[in-house]
């Protein structure tokens, strides 16, 4: 676990983010460069329980990724940096990782017709780096974990 | 584009897409070092206000010539295709 | 009689055409206060901290550097009022004092033109200069009426969130405060006016103007007060827009600066609040009947 700990994750604060949604135009700009909230990598709601906040829904990178244990060509890969990575020449766009993933990380590209996830931007993310408030950040994964539940206990006190 | 991909098409452009939304602003810095236009109303506004003449780059074409210039050095001109001779952008 | 202090107001490209009530009532309120403000000769666009850094991030730095190395050539700090020009320059400024090399390149491209980023002076927010160097007390000696039962509800803009330790949210709302009038603080504040929507989806950027401004509405604000020209720019349009499509929006838009000149005893017309879209007077008529609208 020591080395996970200091893998670079993103970290999304709801109580920062003004749901201006601009990662998500960053985001598809870097990979496709297109202005396309469809075309992103990770995606801004509001949040249906609160009133003016929002959620966000990224790639957490996971330890033991559920995404490449469902892949049936083995497109998708772990690197040595924790990063996980879809290999689209590999890809056979049949959506098992979309399944698969918890909060439905990688998608299908409709028009390539093979799927995309999040790939951090080889190390300098573009939705944290243009995010004007500083809602999406980039962390280690122990700060992003002592970060979220921090958040988790302050939601918690006030649904009290 | 990345390194990987020059080695890969050395006879390729670099040459950058933008967006529609992104054109005019690009296009605007680089033909006049701002990003909006100001038009006459507005300077009649500002001395009726006692403000003085804007002093930014709208007028200034000397601002706007090192601006022009920083570009080129830059590569900005060629990696957005920019035409000089009708100060806007190619495709 | 205080000392003059000089300080360079970087006015970017909404304030000197579209919104130059805001650079007339900065002006106004900084000579009062003993600061004068000095125009930067040959000033460009910040440039913008969205598209120019995206596109050409080199041209980004260096144009960046090239503002505030105008503004140490007069020997003094810099200000603006955008939150957008405060990103890019306070961006800028830390990157070329933290990478030499950057710095070096930068000095190398703006040496031809005979201009040197040394990076000794300090961008500042307009929040950090009336609250941290002007001072509130200095403030409050000068005004000479108040905005007694107005209810004025502040858009902060996203940007000013960035450096939490500078605390610019509670500055700004304090500087509100000192006005006298009712600040109604919503939930809504926090949320996007809608600018970096109009890149792609129109009609998704006025649908999250309708919302931050019908939370104003619901709870009966009468003005707006900001410093960011682009929030000044939606929330002001996306009103007009709406009341096209059959809304009834009239919450005027001001600039702080109006208002603190208002405050400071100047007739609207000095400062050119003629020129706001919305009805603006209103406001001040209800701040000289003590609140009765």
């Amino acid at each position: 676990m020591a080395d996970t700990d200091d893998q670079k994750v993103l970290f999304y604060d709801p109580e920062l983010c003004s749901g201006c949604s601009y990662c998500m135009l960053a985001c598809s700009y870097e990979h496709f460069k297109v202005l396309d909230y469809e075309l992103s990598n990770l995606w801004i709601y509001p949040d249906p329980q609160r009133p003016f906040y929002y959620i966000g829904i990224h790639c957490s990178h996971c330890d033991d990724p559920i995404c490449k244990a469902a892949c049936p060509v083995e497109a998708i890969s772990k690197g040595e940096d924790g990063i996980v990575n879809i290999d689209q020449n590999k890809c056979i766009g049949c959506r098992s990782c979309n399944i698969m993933c918890p909060i439905s990380v990688p998608w299908k590209n409709l028009e390539r017709r093979v799927s995309f996830k999040c790939d951090f931007c080889k190390g300098d993310p573009k939705c944290a780096k243009f995010c004007p408030t500083g809602a999406i950040s980039v962390k280690t994964r122990k700060e992003a974990r002592e970060l979220a539940s921090k958040l988790i206990l302050k939601a918690e006190a006030k649904s009290k | 584009m990345s390194e990987e991909q020059d080695n890969l098409y050395p006879l390729r452009k670099k040459l950058l897409k933008l967006p529609a939304a992104y054109k005019g602003a690009i296009e605007e810095i680089l033909r006049e070092g701002m990003n909006r236009e100001l038009p006459g109303f507005f300077e009649d506004e500002r001395e009726n206000l006692d403000i003085g003449e804007v002093k930014t780059a709208w007028r200034n074409e000397e601002a706007q010539r090192q601006i022009q210039e920083l570009a080129k050095i830059l590569g900005v001109d060629e990696k957005v295709a920019f035409d000089w001779s009708k100060k806007r952008i190619k495709y | 009689m205080v000392e003059t202090k000089k300080i360079a107001f970087y006015l970017g490209c909404a304030l000197p055409s579209a919104q130059l009530f805001g650079e007339a009532a900065g002006k106004i309120v900084l000579k009062d206060l003993g600061v004068e403000p000095l125009d930067i000769e040959g000033a460009t666009c910040c440039p913008d901290p969205e598209i120019s850094r995206t596109v050409a991030p080199e041209l980004w730095v260096t144009m960046a550097g090239r503002n505030i190395a105008l503004a140490e050539k007069m020997d003094v700090d810099v200000f603006t009022v955008c939150n957008g020009c405060y990103d890019t320059l306070t961006h800028a400024y830390h990157m070329l004092s933290e990478d030499e090399q950057l710095n070096r390149k930068v000095n190398e491209n703006l040496m031809k033109f005979g201009i040197q980023y040394q990076g000794k002076h300090r961008v500042l927010h307009a929040i950090e200069l009336l609250y941290d160097v002007i001072g509130l007390d200095r403030i409050k000696k000068q005004i000479k009426r108040k905005l007694t039962g107005v209810r004025v509800g502040i858009q902060y803009g996203c940007r000013i969130r960035l450096n939490p330790k500078k605390e610019l949210v509670r500055k700004f709302r304090e500087l509100v405060e000192i006005l006298g009038c009712e600040v109604v603080d919503l939930e809504s504040d926090r949320i996007c006016c809608g600018v970096p929507m109009m890149y792609k989806d129109q009609k998704k950027a006025l649908a999250q103007t309708k919302t931050r401004l019908d939370d104003m509405v619901k709870h009966n604000v009468d003005c707006i007060v900001l410093f960011c020209p682009a929030c000044y720019d939606r929330l002001e349009k996306g009103q007009l827009e709406l009341n096209q499509q059959g809304g009834d929006y009239d919450i005027p838009v001001f600039n702080y600066f109006e208002l603190l000149a208002y405050c400071f005893g100047h007739e609207p017309d000095e400062f050119g609040a003629y020129l706001h879209k919305l009805d603006y007077e209103k406001i001040f008529e209800k701040a000289q009947s003590g609140g009765k609208s």
